[in-house]
């Protein structure tokens, strides 16, 4: 609070600062304060003003009033000048009717009235009560924002501080939509190889989300250090919202229920292993070390929502896991509207150097965003993944728009120069796959359907595309393939032609479970002729 | 839509395509491309046949069928064939192919 000065708050007798180089309008000035309670000083230049405002602070002032010849003093420089010194201060200029055009220049300016004279003594007075009551006002919001700001900073700071020993850290953005939000996440050490992670999403996005979010925080961070077991905090935690917060009688004098969306995560990094209790939260996102991933479904409902009930748990062996990714529903809203994958948008985020790089794109968002990622890997870095989706044979004929998704996803999460150069061998050589995939590999029965991941590890920089379409796969010898190459084309089906194009576009291609899984590599940057 | 040109002194028909050449847009090239060099009113009046592919970023496989299609009845015309190209990709779907064998590539990068 020590930047903000705080002295205009404080009720003591309004002060005005008279400046005008006429010695009899200001006489009359002078007359018109006698009726208007307050305190005043006189000066009768701009250097005078200035002299006067720095010498007693700006902040002792309530209201600035001149009244100078224009052809004399720049009262637009003043005003400049005042805004500079203390932008809740605020000014009245009082000129000649003829000077019109003055007078919206000194509004634009910063002036917060303009009175063209003559001005009757009992205008003055409105004037200086109205003025007076305003800068008061604008300096109470003033500290306030400037609390607000302080807390988010704090807010911030908790959320970025965070890590977890014994695995290779956390990437974590966190942007609330106002300075402060109602999403948080916690890491608690329970012993030296097991952590547990709360991220959650308190409905709202404003103070009074922030307030139960940092409740809630602490008290499952005070829970869990003295041996709490994770449903032990989850049940307290409903238990508080139902029966005090959500309770009946406070429902009926109108208060807006509360509910908590979080994913409660125990890490084990001596046995490899992670637990979950998901209560209404995003699922959280696994990703192996080549990128793919696979979604932690399970959960129950969010807390406070309902009685206390079992809150279902599951748990994963971490062996060939390198990434946690949690996020809350503010991260999809914005990949929603940017018409990109989740994923891309989640890469972007996790290595923006600043948060103030793309503040274009990070500003449309209409939640509070939290998105972490636990990195278990602590020696290679991994592929992480760019784009994901299920395809069935209905998406053939849409086969067009399927690739425009991939391309709007590969361009918005990878740095231009990287992916350019490749982007169309990439599109071909995915859409070739997909097709063979989705019409030889898929059946038109419910529950087939093609896979496509991209993912990307940016230490090689490859770009990794993935084809699966679980069924039982076709011969396909890749030495065949390149045989081919070396013949003439115009016997070959176009099964084969799409084959020796993605073998010749790809820099590396490999057939997984006879075929029905296709990974190709792509090194980014550059394309060889 | 492709669009032609004949150059009656060279005898030359130039078929400038919209975009690319893929499997939800073949069939529909191929019927364009058929009227314009079979049955119109130039059928008759050209030697060679380009294939201005400037606007395009990528061939698939059905497009590339397509392309080997065209390769075989100009070969029976005894006609020339030739590719216009600005996308790297395309230029190397050809030679992954072989297809700049059976066609004059003219690649000018963008």
């Amino acid at each position: 609070m020590s930047e903000i000065d705080t002295q205009g708050l404080a009720e003591k007798p309004r002060r005005i600062l008279l400046v005008d180089n006429e010695a009899c309008s200001l006489e009359y000035l002078k007359a018109c304060l006698k009726k208007v309670d307050c305190a005043y000083d006189t000066a009768c230049n701009n250097r005078e003003a200035k002299d006067i405002i720095s010498r007693a602070s700006a902040s002792s002032f309530h209201c600035i009033i001149t009244n100078c010849d224009i052809a004399e003093e720049n009262t637009i420089e003043l005003i400049e000048w005042i805004k500079n010194v203390d932008e809740t201060l605020s000014t009245v200029i009082i000129a000649d009717p003829r000077e019109k055009e003055f007078g919206t220049d000194t509004l634009r300016k910063g002036a917060s009235d303009y009175l063209e004279k003559p001005v009757p003594p009992k205008l003055i007075a409105e004037v200086v009560n109205r003025l007076c009551n305003l800068t008061k006002q604008q300096r109470s919001f003033r500290v306030s924002h400037f609390a607000v700001s302080e807390l988010a900073n704090l807010q911030s700071n908790f959320c970025q501080s965070k890590k977890i020993p014994g695995t290779k850290g956390l990437d974590l953005f966190y942007l609330p939509k106002h300075e402060l939000g109602g999403d948080f996440l916690d890491i608690v050490p329970i012993s030296p190889t097991c952590y547990a992670i709360t991220c959650a999403d308190v409905s709202g996005h404003d103070l009074k989300a922030a307030y139960i979010s940092s409740y809630f925080q602490g008290m499952a961070r005070g829970m869990l250090q003295k041996g709490a077991a994770l449903h032990e905090v989850i049940e307290s935690i409903n238990h508080i919202l139902l029966k005090e917060w959500n309770s009946l009688e406070t429902s009926q004098k109108g208060c807006v229920n509360f509910s908590l969306a979080a994913a409660f995560t125990l890490i084990d990094t001596e046995t490899g292993s992670a637990e979950i209790y998901n209560c209404g939260f995003p699922a959280p996102i696994l990703v192996d070390k080549d990128g793919v991933t696979y979604f932690w479904e399970d959960g129950s409902q969010p807390l406070g929502w309902f009685e206390e009930g079992i809150f279902s748990h599951s748990s994963y062996l971490l062996k060939d896991i390198n990434y946690i990714i949690m996020h809350t529903d503010g991260h999809s809203d914005l990949a929603d509207s940017l018409d990109i994958h989740p994923m891309s948008l989640a890469y972007w985020l996790l290595n923006l150097e600043t948060k103030q790089e793309h503040y274009e794109i990070t500003s449309l968002a209409t939640d509070d965003i939290l998105l972490a990622n636990v990195n278990l890997n602590k020696n290679e870095e991994g592929f992480f993944p760019i784009f994901q989706q299920k395809l069935t044979q209905l998406d053939i004929p849409r086969i067009d728009t399927v690739q425009s998704e991939w391309e709007r996803s590969l361009i918005f999460a990878l740095p231009q120069e990287e992916i350019e150069p490749r982007m169309n061998d990439i599109l071909l050589c995915c859409r070739e796959i997909t097709l063979n995939a989705l019409k030889h590999g898929c059946t038109d029965a419910e529950g087939s359907f093609c896979d496509v991941t991209f993912s990307y590890q940016k230490a090689s920089n490859i770009l990794s595309a993935w084809i699966d379409d679980h069924g039982p796969g076709f011969e396909f010898n890749k030495q065949e393939v390149l045989a081919e190459m070396g013949t003439m084309l115009i016997q070959k089906s176009h099964i084969s032609l799409g084959l020796i194009t993605v073998s010749g576009l790809s820099d590396d291609i490999q057939n997984i479970r006879n075929g029905s899984c296709t990974r190709m590599n792509f090194k980014l940057g550059h394309t060889n002729l | 839509m492709i669009t032609h040109t004949l150059n009656a002194s060279s005898q030359e028909l130039v078929l400038t395509f919209p975009g690319d050449l893929l499997s939800t847009n073949a069939n529909e090239l191929n019927d364009e491309i058929t009227s314009l060099c079979k049955n119109g009113e130039s059928s008759s009046k050209w030697n060679t046949l380009t294939l201005d592919l400037k606007n395009a970023r990528m061939i698939d496989s059905i497009g590339l069928n397509l392309l080997v299609c065209l390769v075989k009845d100009i070969k029976e015309k005894k006609g020339q064939l030739k590719a216009l190209i600005t996308s790297r990709t395309i230029y190397r779907t050809f030679l992954a192919t072989r297809l700049d064998r059976s066609i004059e590539v003219v690649f000018n990068e963008r």
